[in-house]
Order: C-alpha cells, then sequence, then structure tokens
C-alpha cells in the first residue's frame, strides 16, 4: 500500500466525520450561540420539573409522562446556553447517528439521514411569539426526546431474536412505552412491526398477520389505557399523547406539523432503506457530495428558522432584564430600525431606570410596526413592565395569570417573590423562594432573595428595589384594566399626579407619547416648584407646544441654550418645506431632527399601542 | 401479587420502625416543638389518616415516638416523619377517648435531646369519610388546568371526580366550580363548568345530566348552590359577578355582585322559580337548616348611585356588606316565607357571609368580613358563630388566625368544621379542621394531613369549597365529559 492509497481512503472518511463535526459545532453556535437569548427565554417560560408529588403525579401519569419529564429537566441547562446548546446538540447528534445505523439508506442520500435531526431543530428555531402562548408541553426537549424514544425502541428490537420474541418486543413496546411516550411508543411499535413483516422468510400470511396484530395492539392498547387507567386523558390525546398538537403553537400553526413532519420523514427513510439494517462501518464512505447535501440541508434548516430582527431583539431585551442589565436593553433597542411597541416600552423602562427618559427617547427610532395581534402585549411584558413601573399588584397578577396557564416558570417566580418582598408578604415570598432554591442554577439567586426576608432592610441597599422606591408612591385604585397594557400605562401616567421626579419623566413621556398639550401645561411648572432640571425633550415639547400657541417663548423656565436654537433651525426648515410634500418634510426633519419630539410629533400621526 | 407486596412492605416498614430504640438517658430540653405541619395540642379523630410531618430542627439523628396514653406506640426515625397507615389506625383505634403524647428525639454534637412532650386528644367523634374540593389557583381571569377531587380522610386516597385537562384544546377547557351534595351523599351531586360547552351538572341518582339554568329574566345561571336536605330541590343564587384587582391593596382582588337574586330549581321538573328577586337587596350564598324548613343566605341592602352598577361597586365596595338572613320553607307547598335578619352584619359595621347551620340544627356558623362578599380575599375575615337558641354570636375562637378564614363545612355528625384558611402564607388557602363539642367551642385546627408533609409548601393551588361527603363520589370523570359534550337540557321557568 502506498501514500498515494491511503490519503485516497482517508479523504472520504474525513468528509463523513467532518459532516458529523460541521453539524454538531452548527447547532451548538446556533442553538447555544446565535439564537441564545432565544433558548435563554425558553427555559425561563418553561414549566419547572414538578416540585410536588400532586403535580409530579398529574405530570407523569398520563402518557408521554416520562419525556415531557426529562424534557423539563433537560430544559434547565438552558440557564447557560451553550450548556443547553451543547445537550440539545448532543441528542441531535444521537438520533442522527441512530437513523444512520437502523436504517441502510441508499450510499447517494446519507446525509439524508440528518433530516429528522434538523426538522427537530426546526421545530424549536422556527417559533415565535408563540412561546408567550398558554401551554404545558416543553417546545425544547419534548419531541426530540420523543424521536430518541422511538429510534431507541427500534433498536431494542434489533436485539430480540425469533419471530415471536419480536411479536412480543413491539407488544410490549406498546404495553410499557405507550405510559411513558406516549405516542412515540405507537410509532415504535408500527416501525418495528413493518421491519420484520418486510424481513424476508416468511409468507406473506405471516407479514399481514404480524402487521394486523401490531396495529390491532397499537389501537387496542391506548383504548385499554384510555377506559382503564388515564380517567382524565382527552379522546383527542389518546394517539397523540406525548406530540404537542398544531393548536398548542398559535399563531406559527405551520411549526406545529414540522415534529409531525420529521416522524413521516422516519417513517419514510425507514422505508426507503427498506427496513434493511444501516452499517455504517461497512457503507462507502462520504463524498463530497454528500458533505454539500448536509451542508444544503443545514442552510434550508437555518433559512425556515425564524429570522424576525424585532423577535430576536425582544428576546435579547428579556433577558438582559431577566438579569437587571438596563445598558444592554439600550444598546439592543437602538439597533432596532423599525421597532415595535414592546421595544419601545422596555426601552422606555431602561431610560427610566437610569433617569434619562425625559433626555432621550425620541434619539431612538420612535417609528413602529404592528406587533401579532395574539398573544396579547400583556401577556408578552406583562411582568417585566409592570413590575418595573412600580405597578406591583398588577404585575403580580400577571405572574399569576402565567403560573395559571403554563404552570409555574422562572419568569412568573421571579416577579412573584419579588412583589412578595416588596409588599412585605414574607412568608408567601419564602414558598416562592423555596422553590427557585430547588431549581437548577437558581440558588444563588434564591438565597440573595433569602436574606431579604431575613432582614428587610437590606432590600433598601439593592439597587432594582432602590430604584423601584421612587415608583410606589400611589394611593390605591381598585377595578384598572390592564389587559390592554399600553393604553393603561399612557392613561394612567396622563392622568396622576405625579410626586417624584421619576414619576413625572413617566407622565412627560406619556403626554408627550399622546400629544396631550392641556396635560403638559399642567406637569411643565412642576420643574421649577421641585428645582428639576427640565429633560431635553420636554424643552422640546414646551417650545414646540408654546410656538403653536403662540405663547411667549421666553417665559418657559429652564431652557438651556441649545435647544432654543435648535427650535429656531427647526422652524426654519418647517418654512422652508412650507408647499412641499410631506413626505419630503418628514425626510427633511428626519435628517435634521429625527432625534428630537418635534420630529415624533409631525412623524407619527396614529398611535396604534398594543 | 399486589397484595402480597404490600403486606411485605407493611411488614418491612413495621420491622423498620421497630428496629429503632428509644434514645436513653436523653437530656431533656426546652426548645420549642417545630414540626411542619404543627400538629401539637391539637384533637384528632380516630379515624383520620396518620399525621406526617416535618422536623424543622437541625439535628444528626432524629426518632419520634407517638405513644398512645392507653396503649401501644409508634417509634419512627428520620427528619421527615411517616407512620405506616395500619399501625396508625390501631394505635389510634386503641386511644380512642385518650391522647397520643409525642416525643421528638434529636442527637446534636453526639448527645441524644428530647424535646418537651405534646399531647393530642384522640376524639371519639369519627369524621365523615371523604371531602370533595377544588384545586385552583388563588384567584384571577384564567384558568387552565382546574380538578375537583375527592379525599379519603381516613387514608391518603386521593382522585379527580372531574378535571378539565380531559379537553386538551384550550378553548375547549371548561372552568369547573361550585360542586354540591344532598346531605352529605353523593348520588345526588352537583357542579357547573363555564365555557363553550358549559351548563350546570346535575346528577341524580348516579347519573349525570347537563341543565342550562338560565331561564326567563334569570341574570345568570344558577351559581351558588345549596340541594335541599332530602328533596330533589336546589336552592341557587344567581348573580352577574365582576372581579377586580386593588393596584396596591394587600387584598388584590375583589369579586362583587352587581347583581344577585335567588331562585329554586326543581330537579325532577326542570323548572326554577323567584325565591327572593328584590331591587333594593343582592342575595346570594343560600344554605339549608337541617330540616329543610328553612333557608338561610346573606343578604345586602344596596341601590346604586351611579346607572353604571359595575362603577357604582368599584365606587362603593367598602360599603356594601351582607346581613345573614332567612326565609321558612314548606316541603310541601314550596313556599317561602317572608325575609328575617338572623344576624345584622350591616348594624355593626361588617359583611356577613356563608351562611352554614350545624347538622343538629343549633348553630350558625358564617363568615365575617369589614364589607363585601368574597372575603377569601380579606385578611380581617373570620369565622363567627350564632348560638341560634340564645341568639348568641361569638367568634369560632380557636379556628380563626390573624389571615383569612372564609369557607367551611359541618360534618354529617356536627363535631367537625373543615374551613379555608390562608393562615399559612396569607395567598393559598389550606384546608383545616377543627373539633366542635356541641356547645360552641372548638379546638386548635390543624391542616389535612398529606402523605408528603411538605406538600403545602410546595403546592400552587389553593383548596376550595372544601365539603364533607359520607361516600365517595362514583360517577367517573369521563361520564362528566360525555354530559358535557351533550345539549344542555333547558330549564323553564314558572311564579
Amino acid at each position: 500500500m502506498n501514500t498515494m492509497e491511503v490519503k485516497q481512503k482517508r479523504v472520504p472518511v474525513a468528509w463523513d466525520t467532518l459532516g458529523s463535526l460541521l453539524f454538531l459545532v452548527s447547532v451548538v453556535v446556533y442553538a447555544g450561540g446565535y439564537r441564545r437569548d432565544l433558548f435563554f427565554r425558553l427555559q425561563e417560560l418553561s414549566p419547572l420539573l414538578p416540585d410536588d408529588a400532586l403535580s409530579f403525579r398529574n405530570g407523569i401519569a398520563s402518557p408521554g409522562g416520562l419525556i415531557r419529564y426529562a424534557g423539563a429537566f433537560l430544559t434547565r441547562f438552558y440557564y447557560y446556553p451553550l450548556l443547553g446548546g451543547a445537550v440539545f446538540a448532543g441528542l441531535l447528534v444521537w438520533i442522527r447517528w441512530l437513523v444512520g445505523t437502523l436504517f441502510r439508506l441508499p450510499a447517494r442520500v446519507r446525509f439524508l439521514s440528518y433530516l429528522p435531526s434538523l426538522l427537530l431543530l426546526l421545530s424549536v428555531t422556527r417559533l415565535d411569539h408563540v412561546i408567550f402562548v398558554p401551554h404545558e408541553e416543553n417546545f425544547l426537549f419534548t419531541a426530540s426526546l420523543g424521536v430518541l424514544a422511538t429510534l431507541l425502541l427500534v433498536a431494542g428490537s434489533r436485539r430480540a431474536r425469533g419471530g415471536w420474541v419480536k411479536w412480543l418486543y413491539a407488544l410490549l413496546t406498546i404495553a410499557v412505552g405507550y405510559p411513558l411516550v406516549g405516542c412515540y411508543a405507537l410509532f415504535a411499535a408500527l416501525l418495528i412491526g413493518t421491519e420484520e413483516a418486510c424481513r424476508g422468510g416468511h409468507g406473506w400470511v405471516y407479514a399481514l398477520g404480524l402487521l394486523a396484530g401490531v396495529a390491532a395492539w397499537i389501537i387496542t392498547c391506548p383504548l385499554l389505557y384510555f377506559h382503564g387507567v388515564y380517567a382524565g386523558l382527552s379522546t383527542y390525546n389518546i394517539f397523540t399523547a406525548g406530540l404537542l398538537s398544531p393548536a398548542d403553537y398559535g399563531s406559527g400553526r405551520v411549526t406545529g406539523f414540522v415534529v409531525p413532519g420529521a416522524l413521516a420523514v422516519l417513517a419514510g427513510l425507514a422505508a426507503w432503506s427498506g427496513f434493511r439494517r444501516g452499517r455504517s462501518g461497512l457503507a462507502p464512505p462520504w463524498g463530497m457530495e454528500q458533505f454539500v447535501g448536509l451542508l444544503a440541508l443545514l442552510a434550508i434548516t437555518f433559512l425556515l428558522s425564524n429570522r424576525d430582527p424585532r423577535f430576536q431583539s425582544l428576546m435579547s431585551i428579556q433577558r438582559a432584564v431577566a438579569h437587571d442589565r438596563w445598558e444592554q436593553v439600550l444598546e439592543v433597542a437602538r439597533a432596532v430600525e423599525m421597532p415595535d411597541r414592546t421595544i419601545i416600552l422596555y426601552r422606555n423602562v431602561a431610560l427610566l431606570k437610569q433617569n434619562r427618559l425625559g433626555e432621550e427617547m425620541f434619539t431612538f427610532p420612535t417609528e413602529s410596526v404592528a406587533m401579532p395581534k395574539y398573544p396579547p402585549l400583556v401577556y408578552i411584558a406583562g411582568r417585566d413592565l409592570l413590575f418595573h413601573h412600580g405597578r406591583l399588584n398588577h404585575a403580580y397578577r400577571w405572574a399569576m395569570e402565567h403560573l395559571v396557564q403554563h404552570g409555574m416558570t422562572v419568569d412568573a417566580l421571579r416577579y412573584m417573590i419579588k412583589v412578595a418582598l416588596l409588599n412585605g408578604e414574607f412568608p408567601l415570598a419564602q414558598k416562592y423562594v423555596n422553590t427557585l432554591e430547588r431549581t437548577p442554577f437558581y440558588a444563588e439567586t434564591a438565597r440573595k432573595y433569602r436574606r431579604y426576608i431575613a432582614q428587610p432592610a437590606l432590600m433598601n441597599e439593592e439597587p432594582e428595589f432602590r430604584a423601584l422606591n421612587a415608583l410606589l408612591a400611589y394611593q390605591n385604585l381598585l377595578g384598572e384594566n390592564t389587559a390592554l397594557l399600553e393604553p393603561y400605562l399612557l392613561e394612567y401616567y396622563k392622568n396622576t399626579p405625579p410626586v417624584t421626579f421619576e414619576t413625572l419623566e413617566l407622565s412627560m413621556s406619556a403626554v408627550l407619547t399622546l400629544k396631550v398639550k392641556d396635560r403638559f401645561w399642567g406637569l411643565f411648572p412642576l420643574y421649577k416648584e421641585h428645582g428639576w432640571k427640565v429633560p431635553r425633550h420636554v424643552q422640546e415639547a414646551a417650545l414646540l407646544f408654546a410656538h403653536r400657541e403662540q405663547r411667549d417663548l421666553s417665559a418657559l423656565h429652564g431652557l438651556d441654550t441649545i435647544t432654543p436654537e435648535r427650535f429656531t433651525r427647526f422652524l426654519h426648515t418647517l418654512e422652508v418645506y412650507r408647499n412641499s410634500p410631506e413626505e419630503r418634510l418628514l425626510a427633511a426633519l428626519k435628517d435634521s431632527f429625527g432625534d428630537t419630539y418635534w420630529y415624533y410629533y409631525f412623524a407619527m400621526k396614529e398611535l396604534k399601542t398594543n | 401479587m399486589t397484595t402480597r407486596l404490600y403486606l411485605l412492605l407493611v411488614l418491612a416498614c413495621m420491622t423498620h420502625a421497630c428496629s429503632v430504640e428509644i434514645p436513653r438517658h436523653a437530656k431533656e430540653v426546652t426548645l420549642p416543638v417545630a414540626i411542619s405541619p404543627d400538629y401539637t395540642g391539637i384533637t384528632i379523630p380516630y379515624n383520620i389518616a396518620p399525621l406526617h410531618f416535618t422536623i424543622l430542627l437541625d439535628a444528626e439523628e432524629y426518632v419520634t415516638v407517638a405513644r398512645g396514653t392507653r396503649s401501644g406506640s409508634l417509634i419512627v426515625r428520620g427528619k421527615e416523619i411517616h407512620f405506616p397507615l395500619k399501625a396508625w389506625r390501631a394505635l389510634l383505634l386503641a386511644n380512642k377517648g385518650e391522647a397520643i403524647l409525642l416525643d421528638i428525639y434529636l442527637k446534636r454534637a453526639g448527645e441524644w435531646l428530647k424535646l418537651p412532650r405534646t399531647r393530642n386528644r384522640v376524639s371519639p367523634d369519627p369524621i365523615d369519610e371523604y371531602i370533595a374540593y377544588r384545586l385552583i389557583e388563588p384567584g384571577y381571569t384564567y384558568y387552565w388546568d382546574l380538578s375537583i377531587r375527592q379525599r379519603n380522610l381516613t387514608s391518603f386516597e386521593e382522585r379527580d371526580i372531574f378535571n378539565n385537562r380531559i379537553y386538551p384544546q384550550s378553548d375547549q377547557r371548561l372552568c369547573i366550580n361550585c360542586h354540591s351534595f344532598q346531605n352529605y351523599r353523593t348520588a345526588h351531586m352537583q357542579f357547573h363548568g363555564r365555557g363553550d360547552r358549559g351548563g350546570t351538572i346535575i346528577v341524580k341518582e348516579g347519573r349525570p345530566i347537563k341543565v342550562e339554568l338560565k331561564a326567563g329574566d334569570l341574570v345568570s345561571g344558577g351559581v351558588y348552590p345549596a340541594w335541599h336536605p332530602y328533596e330533589n330541590l336546589i336552592a341557587y343564587s344567581v348573580n352577574q359577578t365582576g372581579q377586580v384587582f386593588h393596584s396596591r391593596d394587600p387584598r388584590k382582588v375583589e369579586v362583587q355582585d352587581l347583581l344577585s337574586d335567588l331562585i329554586l330549581y326543581d330537579v325532577d321538573r326542570n323548572t326554577v322559580a323567584y325565591i327572593a328577586h328584590d331591587s333594593c337587596e343582592l342575595e346570594t350564598f343560600p344554605a339549608w337548616s337541617p330540616d329543610g324548613n328553612t333557608l338561610y343566605y346573606a343578604s345586602a341592602p344596596y341601590t346604586p348611585t351611579f346607572a353604571n352598577r359595575s362603577r357604582d361597586v368599584i365606587v362603593h365596595y367598602k360599603e356594601i356588606r351582607y346581613n345573614i338572613v332567612r326565609r321558612t320553607f314548606d316541603p310541601i307547598s314550596r313556599q317561602f316565607g317572608d325575609m328575617e335578619v338572623v344576624f345584622d352584619a350591616v348594624r355593626l359595621g361588617k359583611s356577613a357571609t356563608l351562611p352554614r347551620i350545624s347538622p343538629d340544627g343549633r348553630y350558625l356558623l358564617f363568615t365575617l368580613g369589614e364589607f363585601g362578599t368574597f372575603h377569601i380575599w380579606h385578611p380581617e375575615s373570620d369565622l363567627y358563630i350564632v348560638d341560634l337558641q340564645s341568639g348568641e354570636c361569638r367568634p369560632l375562637e380557636n379556628a380563626n388566625s390573624s389571615h383569612v378564614e372564609s369557607y367551611h363545612s359541618w360534618s354529617s355528625n356536627g363535631r367537625w368544621i373543615i374551613f379555608s384558611s390562608r393562615r399559612d402564607d396569607g395567598s393559598y388557602t389550606r384546608p383545616y379542621i377543627t373539633h366542635f363539642d356541641g356547645e360552641g367551642r372548638c379546638t386548635k385546627p390543624f391542616i389535612l394531613p398529606q402523605r408528603d408533609p411538605s406538600l403545602y409548601g410546595k403546592l400552587y393551588k389553593s383548596f376550595n369549597i372544601t365539603e364533607f361527603m359520607v361516600e365517595p363520589v362514583t360517577t367517573s370523570p369521563r361520564a362528566f365529559a360525555n354530559a358535557f359534550k351533550k345539549e344542555a337540557v333547558q330549564a323553564r321557568m314558572t311564579r
């Protein structure tokens, strides 16, 4: 054997290995890096592991309980997205390896063994605002664990020797597997039965008998469980238990068909292989075309993934809020050219936290695109925004509504603990802290809150709580409607007399956003009364409103030197473009005054709140 | 096979228990007996399930001895105390009318310490074998995973009466509520389901049918029910109810009636008729006297100031107060007498709701708060009792706490009261049981024992409408689901 021969043998083997590496790295980088914020948020929004015997029994004691439980456990690893990404990638690689070894695909299309794994990846990366829609299942791992269970059951059947042993195995797969992995066991039994029927050496009577027997058991066994064990199981779920229904994906129903699609592909691959066992070690090694095929599949997967920049920004913002990184919220918000109202609201809270709301809120992009009608904004951001506006009971309410519909999640717990602490409800806070402490990776956060229960005075040293103090000086009101979140916040702050600089910032922000001149003049003197600096946008509004109402501009107090000068230039621009089409005027204003309230005032014709 | 396995397990537990030795020469200390739940100094029925608990004190080892003052003892090792069911039952039975003494030993720094002995009285009065309750997150507007469950009080057996998980789609799930039984028996019972397939499920002779009770000019279908003790009649309140939220108040939620009346539903004839329909009164929470000759309920004099009632009840929410009133009832003619005030809470500046008459007919038990109808959100609410013979009214001492005490139910023998309390954490409602001596006194209450003593700390659901039953519900959840699938039978309005 000469050197050339060795090289010729090694190169194709390298394509195979390279393909595996490419897949592994792509998934880790994509799911643990590029889309880390989505996966982190999924972790926070996914139900925690059942923590009490009753919930555990409810969860595990329905078909598919094991994969739900295991999925909830694995989801916790996404607290560190790279770690979670590695676990997810490992699972998908395992699935791919099993597909490759269980089914002998034609040599030229062996790269298709990656298809089920890529579809499982796609079922997560396609997710959009549907993640805020009530659901009980775990989007991240349940389907992958189900497919893995299917393949392992098929792999197990390969070890069964003899026809009747295989029969028995298929029947046991259903009888034992159905309670644990739900419909995935039925699917596995179908594959096992079909494979055995297709195996040569038996007559067609045996094959048909086998298929009929397995099919009969696939139908009968779940019905027996339905009538004898699972009193609470719906008829709809008898044969789909463990599988997320397309309806669970709300507006993203197409995504709901990706997992069933993965199962269909798996069945297709099995059929294509003629139910012959794969022989990875002996099969011809990959050529470059196989590698290119995989590359194409990866590219298609990423192209079909959700690439909405606003959704990705929202994920980044919510992750930053979870870690109290408000500067990062502003960085993300500034990078979004055309935000939606959710991003604008988060951005305003971040500015408020740094006493920069009146100074900078219109320096960010102010035009916005419509949000999806469902889920409503209050589902998406109600807990965050109400809490950081100091509306504690309302934040608690929406955390509780979230808990009701999703089960207990970290996202709900966080606000339930904080509100209970700030309300002085320490036994309640203790209950929530105990749960958080038992949640993997959140023990340290829980211990921080536990200190406040023991020594409430320490809360005054916590910057997050300290920042809220200025927003908490308000009277109780009964019957406020917070379901329409932004209109509620705007109306509340527009109408409520401010008592601190921070509440004045919020009131002014609402008044400027809604362009309510009368209320503006009612609030404007408060800066002078309290000796507070008049923020830039408030100066801009004062000049604009005074000019439009032909008030004496020199009587305005608290103006700096730059803003009036700039206002003069602004008036000049208005004059220059007086007879021009509105688009030209707005374009000119955007160029020179796009960072001012003046531009917002003229450009924002109709505020569409969510 | 299962029985054999079970016996082996019991034997193993008992052997384990027997093999534990009581520490000798333990030093007696005066540390408080910190156990959770607090099962110290209480009176328990002789047929109650084992009182499992966790010792809250840190130690290297633990030994707990439960010793009957008449005979028998159980010795358990560990921080979390689980008593074997059969041995526990035998211990209680052997000490009926006596007491169980609890000795807890802790080993710290190699030395055994003995905590002060506690004493729990074993009442010879049995408790009804079953209770029913709804598990629901405390309040708020959305619902998802709701179940009405039944629990055997003499063991830990618990199962669904109905669970709305039986409907997989969110738009099909029902808000199930207000279960009620006729005279502690379950062959006749009812509960409601709200939602697209909603209606009232009436179980008659064990067969469920769905009924639509909203008929004529009623403001709603039946809401709060009360089965007549022996006739096939159900008194309902019909309520137009709203739920609103406080922005700052620790009460957090107000549930208010905008309109409410009382009706009588004749189960056999499928007809409804007004009992009370006064535009200046808000009538609610009906309850029959055990002889079936009187209907008690809560009624608030209310005339709105604003034309918009929703706004009016929000603005004046602290001024709406309920009295406990009653009307006589003739089961033959089915006629009601005039309204008579039994407890004038309004005069005291208070609000009284949820009247319940003791099985001997002598006592009226109710919840008293500052205002309003839904006291589960009012921390100041307590249980009060009126001796209907003497007219004396007083708080149900020993049972009340600084938090909410609200919904309550008498056992069929009148010696036990199960009531809801939020004393543990101020938010999640838990079922507490107290012994009633028949003379107006009750004992320190204890929380419903659970197999897992830490369950209450981990469970994010409230126990809602806990009701005693003398037998289990045998109608299956699927039979209820099938009844919900069918078209509702429309009740007819009569005069």
